[in-house]
């Protein structure tokens, strides 16, 4: 069941990419459809990390790969032919250093988790009273 | 001097001081006395900013606009208060700073308060800015920070290893609300080419056919969604409320409600989607499973602030089911509950934070007996029971009949049955949450005093002072609900159905009609049947007449059952386990309720089944979510 509902998500998710990336706006380059198609494989991965790894450290990593995916996103959406558009910068910038802080949070709880249940595995962390 | 203290610059004052205050008690709290002044200082004049916006913005339907001028390139504001945003900028500010006063009034406490008065700053003010903020670029930030604060004060402040799973669980799910916001914004972003919530008004509607907008609305709802702490992100309500009680009654009550607030700005404003039947389907069923799952998950918790996390959850859904009727009278009600949540919430969250700071248990069989140890925290503990459970005269009464008399409105009125189905639900779960009450209440303040509890201790003043005040608005919210009302939901709703005065305020005068065409005003059409409100002599009567109906046919069926055969040696008291065993016993197969329970127990089991504390299992349904979302966009839009 949960095999079924994890492929049948990430497909849909994957969809979203091919169908973002193909849509408009209009007269956006190539490499830049690309970049979107990237950015929905890069989020689809990260959550496929988080959902199948069942240790504490790669599931961390694959949040991180995720939020580069939304970023790369914001990247290639400031799309501007000929010019930059600072918003989209200012944007990512912005969730670039929230994601650092985050995963510095991240892994001071994972330390912290490591030190009182002894182990990185998930299922045995869930398992664990208290 | 009068131009620095204009209405414009409130806000921004208001959401300033607490990160201040948030820096400066970093810097020198580790004094008692100094960082309790600086929280209450900074807490106290955020909530004056925002009641000095009351007279211009809900009695005089101002909107207020600030920019900072480097932002203004992007034609978006930074900061804006409507009715809306200042409807729930009051929740926050008034629920942080009774907070505080219970949080000040904490005995001895412990080394990690200095980083936890900070933390509870920077989560009021990340709240505050997120309701505030007059565009996506700002609520992503303020939402990512309000929910790296709350993680992080459930790991400072909560107890033991169970904290830090929380909050580790917290953190993941916090991610992955950002990687949905984030993307949501982008691909918006990437079509509209503005950020501004008012721009984004005025362009949308018009692309709403994009398969992309499409995808921006799922990324978005899915978002705000966790926040919210909808299905299938409910856990999240647990994880929170294993923080210190001002920790729980911030993440739980003010964030929860601020994810809900997201996501009103998102159907009712920037995609305008409230008026297609199937986006209220949407919101309605989502909010009555929400509510169902949590009342369940609540009945068979262990554990007092895991029960009444769940309980602020499932509350707060039933705020998103009024939400999504999208009649007047519905968002009245939605804005009412909101109100009556955050205020019996908050006094069920500092009562049980009291009883837990005094015993150093969670569990409640390890509790038991308090009702003579803590006379004064029973009683104030029984007002929000009851004002959760429903009970007239309390305020969850008056707005839960409000809610239950605009979804049978709603049903008559579309001739869909699915809303009277909703009103059902919304009962059940009333008649589940008292029974919930019913066994913590039954299990933590009578029976004998267990092992360790016989030193406990009444809370202290200030600690009582807190829960007193939000004891005695419980009271007279349920009793006063017009005026209520009058200052507050009614300027709310107004604001929500009047999208194109909120555009006007933002970008100029005109500028809506020029988007959508000539319109009149829709605040003049505005009408509120106010059939909802109760009267409480009448409700005293129907209730006297119900319970002398209830004892007469209860003493008549008494009577006339015959009486049971005696039960064989073998079977006789077999207790049912947990799941439902196929034998029962002849005493319990008389019992006409037997198929009932047997069947409840059974989904019980099966919710502690798919209900596991693994974080991949976790993540693995936020991403269906996502998918589910998508999809229904995809069809629906």
């Amino acid at each position: 069941m949960k095999v079924f509902v994890l492929w049948v998500s990430l497909g849909c998710l994957l969809l979203c990419g091919i169908t973002v990336s193909g849509g408009p706006p209009e007269g956006v380059p190539a490499v830049m459809r690309f970049n979107d198609a990237a950015a929905f494989f890069l989020i689809t991965f990260g959550f496929y990390t988080v959902i199948t790894k069942h240790d504490l450290i790669k599931a961390v990593t694959g949040f991180l790969i995720a939020e580069c995916g939304a970023e790369l996103l914001i990247l290639s959406a400031g799309y501007v032919p000929g010019g930059t558009d600072h918003v989209p910068q200012a944007f990512a910038l912005i969730s670039i250093v929230l994601g650092s802080g985050c995963a510095a949070v991240w892994m001071v709880l994972v330390g912290k988790l490591y030190k009182s249940c002894g182990t990185l595995d998930t299922r045995e962390i869930g398992r664990l009273r208290g | 001097m009068s131009e620095f203290f204009s209405p414009a610059r409130l806000p921004v004052c208001a959401i300033a001081v607490l990160f201040l205050g948030a820096f400066l008690s970093a810097l020198f709290g580790r004094v008692k006395i100094i960082r309790s002044v600086l929280a209450i200082l900074a807490v106290s004049c955020s909530f004056a900013c925002m009641i000095a916006l009351v007279r211009p913005v809900m009695l005089g339907g101002e909107v207020i606009v600030w920019s900072a001028d480097s932002l203004s390139s992007y034609d978006g504001a930074a900061l804006e208060v409507d009715a809306l945003s200042l409807f729930f900028a009051l929740l926050v500010t008034a629920a942080a700073f009774v907070s505080c006063i219970w949080a000040v009034s904490v005995p001895k406490q412990d080394d990690s308060s200095p980083m936890g008065f900070s933390l509870f700053q920077i989560l009021t003010g990340g709240i505050l800015a997120f309701v505030l903020s007059g565009d996506i670029f700002t609520m992503f930030l303020m939402a990512e920070a309000a929910s790296i604060a709350a993680t992080s004060l459930t790991a400072v402040s909560g107890r033991g290893r169970g904290a830090m799973k929380a909050a580790f669980r917290a953190l993941v799910l916090g991610g992955i609300e950002t990687v949905f916001l984030l993307a949501g914004a982008a691909i918006l972003y990437a079509n509209a080419r503005t950020l501004s919530i008012a721009r984004l008004c005025t362009v949308i509607p018009g692309m709403i056919d994009n398969s992309s907008i499409k995808i921006a609305f799922a990324l978005l709802f899915a978002g705000f969604g966790v926040n919210a702490c909808l299905v299938p992100f409910h856990l999240l309500a647990e994880d929170r409320a294993k923080g210190s009680a001002p920790a729980a009654v911030l993440s739980n009550s003010a964030l929860a409600l601020g994810g809900i607030y997201g996501i009103v700005r998102l159907t009712c404003f920037l995609f305008q989607t409230m008026d297609l039947s199937s986006f209220q389907f949407l919101l309605v069923m989502v909010g009555s499973a929400s509510m169902l799952l949590c009342v369940t998950m609540a009945l068979s918790g262990r554990d007092l602030d895991q029960i009444l996390g769940f309980h602020a959850a499932s509350q707060n859904s039933c705020v998103l089911i009024a939400f999504g009727l999208h009649t007047t009278d519905g968002f009245s009600a939605g804005l009412f509950h909101a109100l009556n949540c955050m205020l019996f919430s908050a006094l069920l969250f500092l009562a049980a934070g009291s009883i837990m700071r005094e015993t150093g248990k969670a569990s409640l069989d390890e509790l038991g007996g308090l009702g003579r140890k803590m006379p004064h925290t029973f009683g104030l503990f029984l007002i929000g029971a009851f004002s959760a459970s429903g009970i007239p005269p309390f305020n969850g009464f008056a707005s839960g009949w409000m809610i239950f008399r605009a979804c049978c409105a709603k049903a008559v009125e579309s001739g869909r049955i699915g809303f009277m189905f909703a009103a059902v639900l919304f009962f059940a779960a009333s008649v589940l949450t008292a029974a919930s009450f019913v066994r913590v209440s039954r299990s933590v303040f009578f029976g004998p005093l267990p092992e360790g509890c016989e030193n406990c201790k009444e809370s202290t003043l200030g600690m009582r002072l807190a829960m007193g005040i939000y004891a005695a608005l419980c009271v007279l919210a349920g009793l006063l609900p017009g005026v209520a009302g009058r200052f507050l939901t009614r300027p709310g709703t107004v604001a929500a159905f009047n999208v194109e005065k909120y555009i006007d305020s933002m970008l100029g005068a005109g500028t809506a009609s020029e988007a959508f065409g000539p319109f009149v005003a829709a605040a003049q059409n505005i009408t509120f049947d106010q059939s909802g409100v109760w009267s409480p002599f009448a409700w005293l009567l129907i209730l006297c007449v119900s319970f002398l109906a209830v004892s007469g046919a209860s003493a008549f069926f008494r009577r006339s059952l015959p009486e049971a055969p005696d039960a064989p040696e073998d079977a006789g008291g077999a207790p049912l386990s947990c799941g439902g065993e196929d034998r029962v016993s002849l005493e319990e197969a008389a019992d006409p309720l037997i198929d009932l329970t047997s069947g409840c127990k059974r989904y019980f089991s099966l919710m502690e089944r798919i209900h596991s504390d693994n974080l991949n299992d976790a993540a693995l349904w936020a991403a269906a979510a996502a998918a589910l979302l998508m999809l229904f966009s995809m069809i629906s839009l």
